[in-house]
């Protein structure tokens, strides 16, 4: 019998490049004998799926190699054109996660949700011994690419970090992101897997819906996520404490996207220091405790 | 000053409402991906909101 070739565009921003991982592997429960190639279109894409043992042959980026696949791929359309559920407004639309919606691409209904991301021995070396430099690091995410009205007050951030000084704040991020002061800055100072490996090796993480706060839950960080715009149903992961208010605007991020909330962004502002602070302090007392925590 | 019964007449109307409504998207949600009518789901999702917070509010006022 003929094997069962899965070639797949990748598509859309960091974050949704993350939740897609489950499903190689479920492609691969159901198929053991299917080949998946995964066509990146670009580097950071190629960064998340790299190692990731699921995935048979990894096409890495490049500018004349992606222009003759164009022309390739109107002629010969891929089996699965890109994982693009971002298009459906799940927000809107949905009720399950973002993973389940993009198994459901290849008409599989995901067993298990849990993210995947693969580190080297060394990648994984390299963020321990980083992190164990600082003394029980925290790591912190305050902007969103998606949209400005998911970030939490600057001023929120700073008087977080002040609240805990027995805790070292890594601030990750991109140079022109806002500064947290008080926290360690390595915004544009590491590479996207450097980045997941400081992850891997932090007790905590704390930040807004974004690519690392999906990271925590391929590596079992225990974070806390701050969700505004966008809700939990379908970008929240078991793993964190998912603070979200559930205005009766929200979820507006399908509605939105980048355009300014005309209310001044009440779903984030409310959202006060000390919750954040009582849920991260539960979250670093978590390992040895099996009590719940009430989602706000 | 609308009277009691009219007010639970509205509640009534809005919560059929929103009982057709998640019928029809669960019936949407059993078909597979590519066959689901994308457009009505938004549509279903842009209606339930507003209907939960009218009754949200109805029940607030009642309260």
């Amino acid at each position: 019998m003929k094997k069962m070739t899965y070639s797949i565009r990748s598509s859309g921003g960091a974050g949704d490049v993350i939740l897609s991982t489950p499903v190689f592997r479920a492609l691969k429960e159901k198929d053991p004998d299917c080949k998946i190639v995964v066509r990146c279109v670009v580097k950071i894409h190629a960064d998340i799926y790299r190692n990731n043992p699921h995935i048979d042959k990894l096409i890495m980026p490049s500018t004349i190699g992606n222009r003759i696949r164009a022309v390739t791929r109107y002629f010969k359309p891929a089996k699965v054109n890109g994982f693009e559920y971002f298009r459906l407004l799940p927000s809107i639309s949905y009720d399950i996660s973002a993973a389940e919606i993009i198994a459901e691409f290849v008409d599989l209904k995901l067993g298990n949700p849990k993210l995947q991301l693969y580190l080297t021995p060394e990648e994984e070396r390299w963020g321990k011994e980083k992190m164990v430099a600082y003394g029980k690091p925290i790591l912190i995410h305050i902007s969103s690419v998606t949209s400005s009205n998911q970030h939490w007050p600057l001023s929120n951030w700073e008087e977080l970090v002040r609240s805990l000084p027995e805790y070292t704040f890594v601030q990750l991020g991109l140079p022109h992101e806002e500064k947290v002061e008080g926290a360690i800055d390595l915004r544009g100072k590491t590479s996207f897997r450097e980045a997941l490996s400081l992850l891997n090796s932090s007790l905590s993480f704390v930040g807004v819906v974004s690519s690392f706060a999906h990271a925590t839950n391929a590596f079992d960080t225990p974070g806390v996520v701050l969700f505004g715009p966008s809700t939990p149903k379908i970008w929240g992961h078991p793993n964190n404490i998912n603070i979200y208010k559930g205005l009766p605007c929200a979820p507006c991020i399908d509605a939105l996207l980048g355009s300014p909330c005309p209310y001044g962004k009440p779903c984030m502002t409310t959202i006060t220091v000390d919750e954040v602070r009582k849920a991260l302090l539960f979250q670093l007392e978590k390992k040895n405790s099996e009590v719940s925590y009430d989602v706000v | 000053m609308r009277s009691e019964n009219e007010i639970k007449d509205r509640i009534d109307s809005i919560i059929e409402k929103l009982s057709v409504l998640s019928k029809k998207k669960c019936e949407e949600m059993k078909k597979p991906l590519r066959k689901r009518d994308h457009r009505l789901l938004i549509f279903i999702g842009k209606e339930y909101s507003m209907y939960n917070y009218a009754l949200t509010e109805l029940m607030w006022a009642t309260s």
